[in-house]
């Protein structure tokens, strides 16, 4: 797996001191801002006004808010030409950061879409990737709990046409 | 974005799942789109947004010969500076052909090979590097001087770009075949010394020109200059 390490790494901002970050669930988490505006979202409310004391995520509970701020931290500091920690290293913490159950896998996805953590969100779709590997669509519905409703037609043509997928 | 919470893959919003369609293997690729529609969708999805194929040498198929007397021609070589770390080295051979195939869907795209070269080719009988669309030979051009006159001066890599070529919308339900490859078989003169890398089709803006002009395959070297493809 791409390790993304060096995605998270956003230009430092010129942000100084904590910022409450509340959760839908009403979980308070405080952060200092350079963390937070890991999170493009965040980064951007902290720009336009550098006044507020908490931000409201409606969109991300109490659990993944705490593990998207452990990553964060973890790469401001990691990410530092300084910090003496190897890509090698980066990408083992990254690997551990990701051994979740499913359900807190894909809300990470959802909550690192939302707060748009690029790196965070190549990190999450390429596990979930991982765990697709010699999979047959079988498999992956029965793993993930989906409905097969394509039409026999429609998995011809994706049959016909799986050259384009396969390169 | 919206976001609501879910706890399955399904779930997951359009982008997301053509972001993992993407990071899917090759080979899974097809097992994804298999699943249900909105996997299709997305497999679907990404495949429009992706713009490089790049086709290492070793994956070629050498014409020439069985696939013993293809070891004799054609030998695997490590060389570091390669992009996939072994590179197809032509050893020793009258005369050469290698093809690979790669389904590409419709667009304006531009072929470019990564190689070097330390070798001896006789001045006449230059391989020439082509491109077919279908049937039709879209490109053909000779085995660049830039590189044959480095030779063993540089050990050095160069991405050389043949040239750019259209893929037309197929018919419904069939899918355009494009082949690129290396071609000489004008003498029985010894040719050794070209290291293939990899060949890249590299899917470009719509060409404000208009479409390539497609040459019939069945056209000699001295037609292909006139055209101004030799």
């Amino acid at each position: 797996m791409a390790t993304p390490a060096a995605a998270a790494a956003a230009p430092a901002p010129q942000l100084e001191g904590d910022i409450k970050l509340v959760s839908e669930d009403a979980h308070e988490f405080v952060t200092p801002k350079n963390v937070a505006a890991q999170c493009k979202m965040i980064k951007t409310m902290l720009e336009v006004s550098e006044e507020q004391e908490f931000i409201n995520l409606p969109n991300v509970k109490g659990k993944e808010l705490e593990k998207v701020i452990e990553y964060c931290r973890y790469h401001v500091q990691a990410d530092k030409p300084d910090s003496g920690v190897s890509d090698n290293d980066k990408k083992t913490w990254d690997e551990n950061f990701v051994k979740v159950d499913k359900e807190t896998l894909f809300n990470l996805i959802m909550a690192a879409n939302y707060l748009d953590v690029k790196s965070l969100l190549d990190l999450t779709c390429a596990t979930v990737a991982n765990m697709l590997k010699n999979k047959t669509p079988e498999e992956i519905r029965r793993e993930f709990n989906i409905k097969n409703d394509l039409t026999p037609e429609e998995e011809e043509e994706i049959k016909r046409e799986s050259a384009w997928l396969y390169q | 974005m919206g976001a609501r919470f879910g706890t399955s893959l399904y779930d997951l919003p359009d982008d997301v799942l053509a972001m993992i369609a993407q990071l899917t293997r090759p080979e899974n690729r097809t097992s994804f789109a298999l699943v249900c529609s909105r996997f299709k969708n997305a497999s679907y999805a990404a495949l429009r947004s992706r713009r490089v194929w790049t086709v290492s040498a070793m994956d070629f198929m050498k014409i020439q010969g069985s696939k013993k007397n293809n070891e004799r021609y054609w030998q695997d070589a490590v060389e570091p500076d390669s992009m996939f770390g072994k590179v197809q080295k032509l050893h020793s051979i009258c005369w050469v052909e290698v093809r690979h195939e790669l389904a590409l869907p419709p667009g304006h795209y531009k072929c470019t090979w990564r190689m070097r070269y330390d070798g001896v080719i006789p001045s006449r009988e230059i391989p020439h590097f082509d491109v077919e669309v279908g049937k039709t030979l879209v490109l053909s051009r000779p085995f660049p001087v830039e590189i044959r006159s480095l030779g063993k001066r540089d050990r050095g890599y160069t991405d050389w770009d043949l040239g750019e070529f259209d893929v037309p919308v197929p018919p419904v339900g069939e899918t355009t075949l494009v082949h690129a490859g290396m071609l000489e078989f004008s003498s029985l003169s010894w040719k050794e010394g070209i290291y293939l890398d990899y060949v890249r089709m590299t899917r470009l803006e719509p060409d404000p020109r208009g479409p390539c002009v497609a040459v019939p395959m069945a056209i000699s070297i001295g037609e292909r200059e006139k055209c101004g493809l030799g």
